[in-house]
């Protein structure tokens, strides 16, 4: 099958024109007919890339012509764009595939089918199973080997319960590895221990940028050394539950390290657990180990055992995370066609939104950054949109969606609220902030969801006086908390989260 | 009649003779209406209703007997006959108001239609056939009701809702895209449905907000992916290097519908899950917009460059100015309909 030859089957001679002079003119290679009986015979010779067939043809009209070439195994994958005066219904047309373009010919619009149609059949042969089976009869390294050695090009995807890893080969070469948001020779290592499960291969065009450099076999062994060793002196390195502070300030660590050290001290910013830092850092599992291991040993940092809250898997209970995922589900008016709930975090400056997340991610396990923000660590520029985002059960994620500057944001604010389960307000003493926005921002989306509001107050102010008028203005109950964020008092965000998801869970939201 | 089956019979039946032989009776439509509803409960499919609004015309059956009203209902039906689908469904609901059902139609495609049909009824005003309005609001199942007389009933919601808006408010229906676009900057707007902001240069916010937003909206595409949206991003130059483009590089296959428009750049052919609207107007290259619509949300955001790398921009999270900057944008550049 050629990759570029459509074929045409029309019998307009301005039709023809036109799309004939575009379609050459981009590098498509052609092939025309002027009636369905030829269409029909040329499609099963020549298997085109797509076919651009006109309605009304003679001998065998378009839509005859449709269920023929669609009931031939051979082309029934081939796209179809009809061009007529007016839609049609026809049995078995595929939306997405197969598309309709009516006249006048706009040729931007053929352009936009083509593509469409293009994408779509990549996918649709790319969906072909090829291989399949169970990873307690074939090991990952069997497999990537059998794949390296008849030079296969595909992704290899590899299922443990609910955890998907995919491997891109082409050409039997090893480009990329994902998984659960690892990438590269982490992943890889990660997946090369799975000894139970299911596998598929898929044969499929591979367009991944090549991330992984390193030869097939050279792989392998690197991979199978590391997972061999990991388990060999896994009593030295730390606990996966503790928590890790520097011992020394990070400027005055020595000029001449291993860079993996300066990564890992950077980490240590945002993330505080081991697990995290692990999971984080780009690196290698083992690598990571072992660099912290030597940092603890030459007493860069120094190793501390979490509280009871801080070692969980995650920051909610099993039990907890069915019951919000439910109430979400149930609660909110159209919430079903969504993925993820949202929880606005809407501050008066996005330096109070980098400290806030700053005390969520060391100390809440399962709260994960979103990547931008982990690069924009320098904190001072604005966090606008998703920053942080908690995993629930089945899929379903809670994301933090952060607008600091709420000033003439109103659109933005009530666009983006459809999935919204709850509000956090954030403000200090700063004089120049504009708490009226704030306000403002609380009373529409309270109207409009209904969701439970937690309140956080980050400045100085002790004052009785301040606390009384933030109480008016924000009118809140005397019975809500105002949380005051400290960086000394860091354990504050359990109760802040706790009151929000406790809320969520008491309110019978609309 | 013996040899008729009672599906033909009443069809035939059905047929209101005094406009067209596809045009149906109230009996008929609200039939084919709740059967259509059940028909999608029982297997899970889509349909949508559109209602249409005459003015002057009052529904009722004595307005039909003004000569002149008959007439304009007729060629109003007979428009929108010749535009809808064979699989459509016209007729008259009991209020003596004109309604489409569109089987197997979700929100999206009924959106088109009403383009579609709007530029119909445009003609004829154009050209003098009739001398009265003709507005349209649609309802889609299960989103806006679960049976025929609800979707009726948010339709009808919506010709009143729609006076709130600030669409109907500026009475924008009149005016051409690019003369909405430019009043939109100079009021001053401030609150939740429509605000106005100034970027760049000296002001609070850079002139990265535009691209910070329009990335906000391709991760809630990304996000849910099965999800249908429509987006339109406009830029100077299209190219596989615009941020949305590579946005879409690395996402999978999507529900939403993406078009990019602007002129020709580099490397368009690499630009994955958008279609292009190849555009080589002037204006496009100092105002850049961005329109957004989801079954529950719309945002529009437009933005014109000034002097000294500043801008004046617009945005809203108001639903039918959305839809109805949407829609002037498609009929000022005559962009075609994907009806499927």
């Amino acid at each position: 099958m050629s990759q570029n030859r459509i074929l045409l089957a029309l019998t307009d001679k301005e039709d023809i024109r036109v799309l004939t002079g575009y379609l050459s003119g981009v590098g498509f290679e052609l092939s025309l007919t002027e009636d369905g009986a030829a269409a029909v015979e040329r499609s099963m010779t020549e298997v085109p890339t797509i076919m651009i067939v006109d309605m009304v043809l003679p001998v065998i009209d378009g839509e005859r012509l449709f269920k023929i070439v669609r009931h031939n195994p051979h082309t029934s994958k081939i796209p179809f764009i009809f061009i007529s005066n007016n839609a049609v219904d026809i049995k078995g047309f595929k939306p997405g595939l197969d598309s309709f373009v009516s006249r006048p010919l706009n040729l931007e619009q053929v352009d936009g089918r083509l593509r469409q149609a293009m994408f779509q059949r990549e996918d649709a042969h790319g969906g072909a199973k090829g291989i399949e089976g169970k990873l307690s009869h074939m090991s990952p390294p069997d497999i990537i080997q059998f794949l390296h050695m008849n030079k296969k090009e595909g992704e290899l995807k590899l299922t443990l319960g609910s955890q998907v890893g995919h491997i891109y080969i082409k050409e039997g070469d090893i480009y990329n590895a994902v998984f659960e948001g690892v990438e590269k020779e982490k992943a890889l290592y990660r997946l090369l221990e799975w000894n139970e499960g299911g596998f598929e291969f898929m044969p499929k065009t591979i367009d991944v940028p090549k991330k992984i450099h390193s030869g097939t076999s050279n792989l392998l062994m690197e991979g199978m050394r590391q997972i061999d060793e990991v388990k060999r002196i896994k009593e030295r390195f730390p606990d996966q539950k503790n928590l890790l502070k520097m011992k020394v300030e990070p400027a005055n660590l020595p000029k001449d390290l291993d860079p993996v050290i300066y990564d890992i001290v950077k980490l240590m910013k945002v993330y505080a657990r081991v697990k995290d830092l692990v999971d984080r850092c780009p690196l290698p599992d083992y690598e990571v180990y072992w660099t912290l291991t030597e940092m603890l040993s030459r007493g860069f940092i120094e190793e501390q055992k979490a509280s009871d809250e801080e070692t969980r898997q995650g920051f909610l209970s099993p039990d907890q995370t069915v019951n919000i995922r439910e109430r979400i589900i149930n609660n909110f008016t159209g919430i079903g066609n969504y993925n993820y709930a949202k929880i606005f975090l809407l501050s008066t400056s996005s330096v109070l939104v980098d400290a806030f997340l700053d005390m969520c991610c060391t100390r809440i396990p399962g709260l994960t950054l979103t990547q931008k923000t982990f690069l924009s660590e320098a904190s001072v520029g604005a966090q606008f949109g998703e920053v942080a985002s908690i995993k629930l059960q089945e899929g379903m994620d809670i994301v933090i969606f952060s607008l600091p500057i709420i000033r003439n944001m109103g659109p933005v604010v009530k666009s983006f609220s459809t999935n919204l389960v709850g509000l956090i307000l954030l403000w200090d003493d700063d004089v120049g902030a504009d708490l009226n926005e704030l306000v403002d921002a609380k009373k529409e989306m309270v109207a409009l969801k209904k969701c439970p509001v937690v309140h956080i107050f980050a400045g100085e102010g002790e004052k009785v006086g301040l606390e009384i008028s933030y109480r008016k203005m924000f009118m809140i109950k005397d019975s809500e908390p105002i949380f005051k964020l400290r960086t000394q008092e860091k354990g504050i965000v359990f109760d802040i989260f706790n009151e929000l998801f406790g809320d969520l869970l008491k309110q019978g939201v609309a | 009649m013996a040899t008729e089956t009672k599906t033909a019979a009443a069809e035939k039946s059905g047929k209101d003779s005094t406009l067209s032989d596809k045009f149906h009776n109230a009996a008929f439509i609200n039939e084919y209406g709740k059967l259509e509803s059940l028909r999608a409960v029982r297997q899970n499919t889509l349909f949508s209703v559109i209602l249409v609004n005459i003015e002057g015309f009052e529904g009722t059956q004595s307005s039909l007997k003004d000569p002149k009203m008959l007439a304009t209902v007729q060629k109003v039906a007979a428009a929108i006959i010749s535009a809808v689908r064979n699989s459509d469904v016209v007729g008259m609901t009991d209020n003596k108001q004109i309604v489409i059902i569109m089987p197997e139609t979700d929100y999206f495609t009924s959106l088109s239609l009403i383009r579609k049909l709007s530029h119909a009824t445009d003609v004829l005003l154009r050209d003098g056939v009739i001398d009265a309005a003709v507005a349209y609001a649609q309802a889609a199942f299960p989103r806006d009701g679960k049976t025929y007389d609800e979707l009726l009933m948010t339709a009808k919601y919506r010709f009143t809702d729609r006076k709130n808006s600030l669409w109907d408010k500026l009475d924008l229906d009149d005016k051409l895209f690019w003369e909405i676009v430019e009043g939109l900057f100079s009021r001053g707007y401030k609150g939740f449905d429509n605000s106005c902001f100034d970027a760049g240069m000296g002001f609070e916010l850079t002139e990265f907000i535009m691209d910070q937003i329009n990335d906000l909206i391709m991760k809630e595409i990304k996000r849910s992916a099965h999800r249908k949206a429509v987006a339109y991003f406009s830029a100077r130059k299209i190219s596989a290097s615009l941020p949305v483009a590579k946005g879409l590089a690395v996402s999978g296959p999507l529900s939403s519908k993406i078009y990019l428009a602007g002129e020709a750049g580099d490397n368009i052919r690499e630009i994955r899950n958008a279609s292009l609207i190849i555009l080589d107007d002037p204006r496009l290259k100092e105002t850049f917009f961005t329109f957004y619509l989801t079954e529950n949300s719309g945002y529009a955001l437009v933005c014109k460059e000034n002097w000294g790398a500043t801008f004046s921009c617009f945005h809203t999270s108001d639903h039918y100015m959305v839809e109805g900057l949407i829609n002037k944008f498609y009929k000022e550049y005559s962009l075609q309909e994907q009806l499927v």
